[in-house]
């Protein structure tokens, strides 16, 4: 567990229910980064974290602290996104279209449509978001959350020499989609 | 240090997760192996191009507005009730007011010798209420705490992960610089 959070939780737990607010601050970025790349969306991706949030603070009270509390956080996103993916999807409010793209989605690369004109940060959105689920997680949460790799290791449930191996295949599929943008 | 090790290290180089030991030896296999020095090169270049432009933006009074939200979710459920969906076909009606009064005290003159009302559950103990149904929604989560223990016993002595995951390192490694290393 990070330094401070156990802390931060010890004295939540003994009633600064203020402290909560600092533990929000702790999550927010790495929470919303990996909502948004779940989800495809900054709206959802904020609507996301905000229950993720409310959950969190009603699993503090009882909360041991075992293991980062990330790595609870990581499969509620990880599960509210995928709920509301499917209830999107089933009520026929969007079309599988909107939803991020499936793992073997490879972008058109056609010379005539021009990259030119789109800005580096949006092109490096769509490859982040054109990558597998699990590269995408792990690139995302190392990337974007700071979270180390023994840390994402937990948060998945996986290996550290599978959170390598991830992260070394998204790093080789992000070079090749930004090749051009030398 | 071989290929194989380097490889599979490169990605904890790069983040800047490697001992000043290993970050060495890291350094002299490169200096003698041009495949994993182009290698390194050429994704030290991709990460440091991605560190330089931004994630998603969420800008700072978006993060405020946030934990604001939640703040109040949590009061309301603090203080044991969900918000009720306004009805304005009934709440705006402009009899409302003066007949939900009327009602009122009819049944404040009628009920004056009863009992009060059980309480209803307010600050701590509504939020326990609020922390049980949160609880009871993860369970499942107690269930893979073994699990994820377990995994992290196995962290110190990573090197032992063991064959398979060199295996399917180089088998990536393979895939991601498509024939820039002879493997
Ligand atoms: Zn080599």
């Amino acid at each position: 567990m990070p330094a401070g959070e156990a802390e931060l939780i010890r004295r939540f737990q003994s009633g600064e229910r203020e402290v909560f607010d600092e533990l929000m601050i702790r999550f927010q970025e790495k929470a919303l980064a990996l909502a948004y790349y779940r989800t495809g969306h900054r709206e959802d991706a904020l609507d996301i974290v905000q229950e993720a949030f409310v959950r969190m603070y009603a699993v503090l009270p009882k909360w041991k602290p075992r293991a980062s509390l990330f790595t609870w956080l990581y499969r509620v996103i990880v599960n509210l996104a995928f709920d509301r993916a499917r209830k999107q999807v089933r009520s026929g409010e969007v079309s599988l279209e909107r939803l991020p793209p499936p793992a073997d989605h490879r972008r058109a690369r056609d010379p005539r449509v021009s990259l030119e004109g789109k800005e580096t940060g949006k092109r490096i959105r769509e490859a982040v978001s054109a990558l597998p689920e699990g590269q995408r997680d792990v690139f995302v949460l190392r990337h974007y959350g700071g979270l180390k790799l023994k840390e994402i290791a937990a948060a998945r449930g996986c290996t550290v020499g599978a959170v390598k191996a991830n992260l070394f295949q998204a790093l080789g599929k992000l070079r090749r989609e930004l090749e051009d943008l030398k | 240090m071989n290929c194989k090790k380097f490889q599979r290290e490169l990605p904890a180089y790069l983040y800047g997760e490697i001992s000043e030991k290993e970050r060495e030896s890291f350094g002299g296999h490169a200096e003698t192996c041009p495949a994993c020095r182009r290698l390194l090169e050429e994704l030290e270049e991709t990460v440091s191009r991605l560190a330089d432009a931004p994630g998603p933006e969420f800008p700072p009074g978006e993060l405020t507005a946030l934990r604001g939200r939640v703040r109040e979710r949590v009061r309301r459920a603090a203080r044991g009730f969900e918000p009720v969906r306004r009805r304005p076909g009934v709440l705006s009606h402009p009899l409302f007011l003066p007949g939900a009064l009327a009602a009122a005290l009819v049944l404040l003159v009628v009920f004056r010798q009863a009992a009060p009302p059980p309480p209803e559950p307010t600050g701590a103990a509504a939020l326990a209420v609020f922390s049980e149904k949160v609880e009871a929604e993860f369970q499942e989560f107690a269930e893979i705490w073994d699990e994820i223990e377990e995994i992290e016993a196995l962290f110190p002595p990573d090197p032992a992960a063991g064959a398979e995951a060199d295996n399917r390192i180089r088998e990536l490694a393979g895939q991601a610089i498509r024939g820039s290393h002879p493997g």
